[in-house]
């Protein structure tokens, strides 16, 4: 009788017991990667935690700086080959990074990597994309060229600089 | 008078208890699946029964 009566209480605690361990071996144990973007100074942890894929969008000509962490909450060696790469459509046009790297249990390993813009083109539409064993991370980018020069014309059609000119 | 410091004393744990699950399972449900969520859902239903049903027959 006194079993019966405490079945309820024993229950309960299998179930604590029960999400807890979905909580270990569900959310903890794997393999996860962080990417951290420094762009104009500013750092950006990317966590790809959301369905729609992240975008970087920075002026044209400047650096960016890539950090990328894979962590291996796992009771095994983890190795991978890692490939960070720009791409244009289809078509290839920047390997950034690329290794195999080797990560022990409960550790971590980081890599790093820098995008000149220069080496692209401006006001276009690339996508970075990130290769792992496990992974296959996308990456929109876009850097914007300001314009030169700007001509301002006056009213009759004679741009203000040849004005100023004439001035002179 | 005591025995209201120790019932204080226990509502305060119990807080901290609560709110470092809460803190813990914010953190990390995001990397949950959808079927260890679905899971966990069901489990804690049993469990919020039976410890409604346990307390029922103590006469808590």
């Amino acid at each position: 009788m006194a079993n019966i009566k405490n079945l309820g209480l024993y229950i309960g605690l299998l179930c604590i017991i029960g999400i807890m361990a979905i909580f270990f071996f569900d959310a903890y144990i794997g393999v996860y990667d962080t990417l951290y973007v420094t762009e104009r100074g500013w750092e950006r942890e990317i966590a790809f935690d959301i369905s729609y894929p992240e975008h970087i969008g920075t002026e044209y000509g400047e650096a960016i700086y890539f950090t990328y962490a894979v962590t291996n909450n796992m009771f095994e060696e983890y190795d991978t080959y890692i490939e960070a790469s720009v791409w244009r459509g289809d078509e290839k046009n920047l390997t950034l990074f690329s290794a195999n790297e080797s990560i022990t249990p409960f550790d971590n390993t980081t890599v790093k990597w820098v995008l000149e813009t220069e080496k692209l083109e401006p006001n276009t539409n690339y996508i970075l994309k990130i290769n792992t064993d496990t992974f296959e991370r996308i990456i929109h980018m876009n850097f914007d060229q300001p314009p030169k020069e700007v001509i301002i014309y006056a009213e009759r059609g004679t741009p203000l600089q040849e004005i100023e000119k004439e001035e002179r | 008078m005591d025995q209201m410091k120790i019932y204080i004393l226990y509502a305060f744990g119990i807080l901290m208890c609560v709110a470092g699950v809460i803190y813990l399972a914010s953190e990390y449900i995001k990397y949950l699946s959808d079927a260890g969520k679905l899971t966990i859902l069901m489990l804690m239903v049993i469990m919020f029964a039976s410890f409604g049903k346990y307390f029922e027959e103590r006469g808590l």
